[in-house]
């Protein structure tokens, strides 16, 4: 959706027409839905949260300025719609990354069944996702599918942004395992 | 080898649900919501019917009332903090007289309220313009009472053989504001502080009002004046010093009941 589109829903749902919301959700549903499920990492609280930001885009239309790039802008609204949420109702897992010191980080030895070398599986992505931990599982969500920096995942985490990355690059290579590897 | 950022987000892309009937009832519930109360939503369509636009006049209406009412207010508490501070300001010039006297007006059938006004007004140092009614003064010469005419007798108890020609020789104010000038502040230490309406009076019978208080021997003016806080009217019986300034002799009611309220004791008829 160009700028131009997306300004004229704008003005439709200024308006009170529907079908200005009705585009921007078919062709934005899938991008936002993504955002905010690699944050909460669930499909139900995707599903509701999602729902309340196409609302909320309804209810505050009015705030959006014209031709200020509307996609980092609805980037921006989902990510801190599920970041509020996660904060609100997961706590416990925020926390467990806050009381996580670097100690507590173990650096397993890459050994040589590790490398690229090693047999790869051929299973679908989803099932190699469960194979990680979920705090590396997290961190690929929000970095593949929000869409978000090292240094973002890390404020919201707050986790050391070190430790951030090194729990990437970890989840990485033992994607690579079952056949997937990153685009650099 | 997969792309794991492609695979992953088509996979995820194909567990997206259908939402848009949440929306929608999502929306329908907020705009109803809005209508019920009573505002007009931000998204209101221009071809709505004038019934939604009535609660927006209503509520601009309502503001301009409110903002209004709010300048009014503040403007009256302004008003009333200058007055305070006037008052305070006048209140510190003479504090033991005002600290008397401020019952004095209340409490009109009692003359003694005077002579407590004039012992309070001893306790700390007052203007000069109430020295006359301090107790040492008043026992001693007061140096602005009134003293015969040169070629009298310069025994006080003299002065009362003045006959009414000679007491016209006193110098009189030379403008109604001089003489205003020096009255209003001897007022205010007697304790009358919202003074309105001063004025000189000159069709009065000015020997009635000083009562055979005053000596007939001195030549008196009146003035009369409105305590604005009570609305009463009051006489202020002066003469003219030496000094060609003037001192007040008498302060009392101008109604019926004609209550002395303040007699100065430098002329007291003895």
């Amino acid at each position: 959706m160009t700028e131009a589109t997306f300004d004229a829903c704008i003005q439709a749902i200024l308006k009170g027409d529907k079908q200005g919301l009705r585009d921007i959700y078919d062709a934005y549903l899938d991008y936002i839905y993504r955002i905010v499920y690699g944050v909460v990492g669930s499909r139900e609280d995707a599903e509701d949260i999602t729902s309340e930001f196409f609302i909320k885009l309804w209810q505050q239309a009015d705030r959006y300025k014209a031709g200020s790039g509307h996609k980092a802008y609805l980037a921006t609204i989902a990510r801190n719609m599920a970041i509020d949420h996660t904060r609100k109702y997961k706590k416990e897992v925020l926390e467990s990354f806050t009381q996580e010191s670097d100690d507590d980080v173990v650096i397993e030895p890459v050994s040589s069944d590790n490398t690229e070398a090693e047999v790869i599986e051929d299973i679908a992505i989803k099932e190699a996702i469960g194979k990680l931990n979920p705090k590396e599982q997290q961190i690929i969500n929000m970095k593949i599918l929000s869409e978000m920096t090292f240094q973002e995942i890390s404020d919201i985490l707050k986790c050391p942004m070190g430790t951030v990355t090194w729990r990437y690059r970890e989840a990485i290579k033992k994607l690579r395992r079952y056949g997937y590897y990153e685009e650099s | 080898m997969k792309n794991l950022e492609k695979e992953y987000k088509d996979q995820i892309d194909r567990e997206v649900p259908d939402l848009w009937s949440r929306i929608e009832a999502g929306v329908d519930a907020y705009e109803a919501e809005k209508k019920a109360a009573g505002t007009a939503p931000s998204s209101t369509p221009v071809t709505e019917t004038p019934t939604n636009i009535t609660p927006i006049r209503k509520k601009n209406v309502i503001s301009i009332i409110t903002r209004i009412t709010a300048v009014a207010a503040c403007v009256l508490i302004l008003a009333a903090t200058v007055k305070v501070t006037q008052r305070t300001k006048s209140e510190s010039a003479a504090p033991a007289a005002d600290a008397a006297m401020s019952e004095m007006p209340q409490n009109t059938n009692e003359p003694e309220n005077i002579q407590h006004a004039e012992e309070a007004s001893e306790a700390t140092e007052a203007p000069d313009y109430i020295s006359p009614i301090t107790e040492a003064e008043a026992d001693a010469e007061p140096s602005n009472s009134y003293k015969p005419i040169a070629g009298a007798d310069s025994d006080k108890n003299a002065s009362p053989s003045l006959s009414p020609s000679e007491s016209a020789v006193i110098k009189d104010p030379v403008t109604f504001d001089d003489a205003r000038d020096d009255l209003l502040p001897q007022l205010e230490a007697l304790g009358f502080k919202l003074i309105k309406d001063f004025v000189f009076e000159d069709s009065v019978d000015k020997r009635s009002l000083s009562d055979d208080v005053i000596s007939d021997d001195i030549d008196i003016r009146v003035a009369s004046f409105t305590d604005s806080k009570t609305s009463d009217k009051y006489y202020v019986v002066y003469t003219v010093n030496d000094d060609g300034a003037a001192d007040i002799l008498i302060v009392r009611k101008a109604d019926n009941t004609g209550d002395i309220l303040y007699t100065n004791p430098s002329y007291k008829n003895k």
